[in-house]
């Protein structure tokens, strides 16, 4: 009986700070799977899986300085999993830039400004999933090769091969798109 | 435009992307996958599911290997061969590796590898994790079945043959062998299939070292139907028996075999004062399963005895056809 609630006790200290942890870093979590997904519904869903699956480990993670790095690869898994699946069903919209233009994000925004964006995201959401997942790691949370590296679990040789072969995807896309008449 | 400008623009483009914050629903749902009930209903513990799975398949092999009876079926019918007496050399076999196998090996790495690769992302999920342990436990179990002197047992018949003397005379009650100075014996036995499949016999391993005071230089088997109530000494006369011949055993099965040894300078003469004894414990069989071939030792059911000269020992090897 006693021993029963020692590990209760414990396991409420672990989901304690487990829930600080989680909280904490939240909002940078969910921004990154918006970014990496495109869509906020699924993003919200992306966060609350990588939550599941980091509670499950939670017990094996030795040094919980390293919390937001652990959790965040769990996340990044994740989004790249998603992408995956989602390639092989149809793309429905692009919901983020729906929403921008639906509420009038920006009273200043132009025809211009609205299809370079248009282009970017269009490329962006053509990307492989891995190189989709380096890029924004590079270009959204300015992480350095080597932090994605590690993020990641894979080598800094094949992050500079993802970056490069993305952004040369991605120039590509635009150059073609603005070479369209409009 | 430059890279500068590009990199520059998918900043911006990236930045839009980004939702602007997780909202107090979110927040308590995530929150909430530490309480039991969520992580208990969320979560289907695959791992879990699959190791218990592993654990039944495993103990479902386990114990119907070892509880199945070996009900001695019919025996071995090789071709006849023309009868022309067994002689050292007769039988002897040394493992493969046949063609055959190479390729299917290399067919099956091949294939593995694709599907690993093909696979790469699912093998990381608990089922597949599962299932990979079910396949490796299940591995162990048939190479285990096939372990040193596991896949053949020996039978329950054990026949003396030549150079065979019962009652030793001014010595202690053992029977034994006195085939004298480079003299031969032999000795008859059944063996059994106790594996989970069948299995094919090549014939006697050929030593690898040099074989001092006592070796086994032969194999063979009887021309005739073994009929054990005409005399045991008959089927396992060397010049009453021809070389053996490969022979497949369903699991279960049995068939007999003849062995023929050959004794050192020191083995002790029919009327010699018996002194001490040597022998082979057990008889290695070349064996075979889809196209791998290894050396399999089946225990002799009795000890063969080869009466010996106390403190006698070879100088020279038994030479070995």
């Amino acid at each position: 009986m006693l021993a029963s609630r020692a590990v209760e006790a414990a396991t409420e200290d672990r989901a304690a700070v487990f829930a600080r942890l989680t909280d904490r870093s939240l909002d940078r979590h969910y921004r990154l799977a918006a970014v990496i997904l495109g869509d906020p519904l699924e993003a919200e869903d992306a966060v609350h899986d990588a939550a599941l699956v980091a509670w499950r480990g939670f017990a094996g993670l030795r040094d919980l300085d390293r919390f937001e790095a652990w959790f965040g690869r769990i996340l990044v898994n994740g989004c790249r999993d998603r992408l995956r699946a989602r390639r092989r069903r149809p793309v429905i919209a692009s919901i983020a830039l729906l929403g921008d233009l639906d509420n009038g994000a920006s009273p200043r925004v132009s025809v211009a400004d609205v299809a370079d964006r248009d282009e970017l995201d269009r490329a962006f959401a053509t990307l492989d999933p891995d190189h989709a997942v380096t890029v924004a790691l590079r270009y959204y949370l300015d992480l350095t090769v080597a932090e994605i590296a590690d993020r990641m679990g894979i080598p800094e040789g094949t992050v500079k091969s993802r970056l490069h072969h993305g952004l040369r995807r991605l120039r590509r896309a635009v150059e073609r798109d603005a070479e369209q008449p409009r | 435009m430059t890279d500068d400008e590009l990199e520059q623009r998918l900043r911006e483009a990236l930045a839009r992307r980004a939702a602007t914050s997780a909202d107090a629903a979110l927040r308590a749902r995530v929150l909430d996958v530490t309480t039991p009930s969520v992580a208990r209903h969320a979560t289907v513990p695959w791992e879990g599911v699959a190791a218990a799975v592993a654990v039944a398949v495993a103990a479902v092999l386990v114990l119907t290997f070892l509880l199945r009876p070996i009900v001695p079926g019919p025996a071995g019918r090789p071709a006849p061969a023309p009868h022309t007496g067994l002689v050292p050399g007769d039988g002897l076999a040394g493992p493969t590796l046949g063609l055959g196998f190479l390729l299917l090996c290399g067919v099956v790495v091949v294939v593995g590898v694709g599907i690993v690769w093909r696979l790469r992302t699912v093998l990381r999920t608990g089922p597949a994790r599962g299932a990979a342990l079910v396949a490796i436990v299940v591995l162990i179990a048939v190479a285990r079945s096939y372990g040193d002197s596991i896949a053949l047992g020996e039978g329950s018949v054990f026949v003396e043959g030549l150079g065979w003397q019962q009652t030793v005379p001014n010595g202690p009650t053992e029977a034994a062998y006195f085939p004298g100075d480079g003299g031969t014996f032999s000795f008859g036995m059944a063996i059994a299939n106790t594996g989970p499949v069948s299995i094919t016999i090549k014939g006697l391993a050929r030593p690898d070292s040099p074989q001092f005071n006592v070796a086994l230089v032969g194999l063979g088997r009887s021309p005739t139907p073994l009929d054990l109530s005409n005399g045991n000494e008959l089927v396992v006369d060397p010049s009453k028996l021809v070389p053996f011949e490969p022979v497949t055993l369903a699991p279960g099965e049995e068939t007999f075999i003849t062995v023929l040894g050959q004794a050192g300078s020191c083995a002790l003469a029919p009327g010699d004062a018996y002194e001490v004894w040597q022998g082979p414990a057990e008889v290695p069989l070349v064996v075979e399963v889809a196209g791998y071939e290894w050396i399999d030792a089946v225990p002799t059911f009795e000890p063969v005895k080869i009466a010996m000269r106390k403190g006698c020992g070879d100088t020279e090897p038994i030479p070995v056809p």
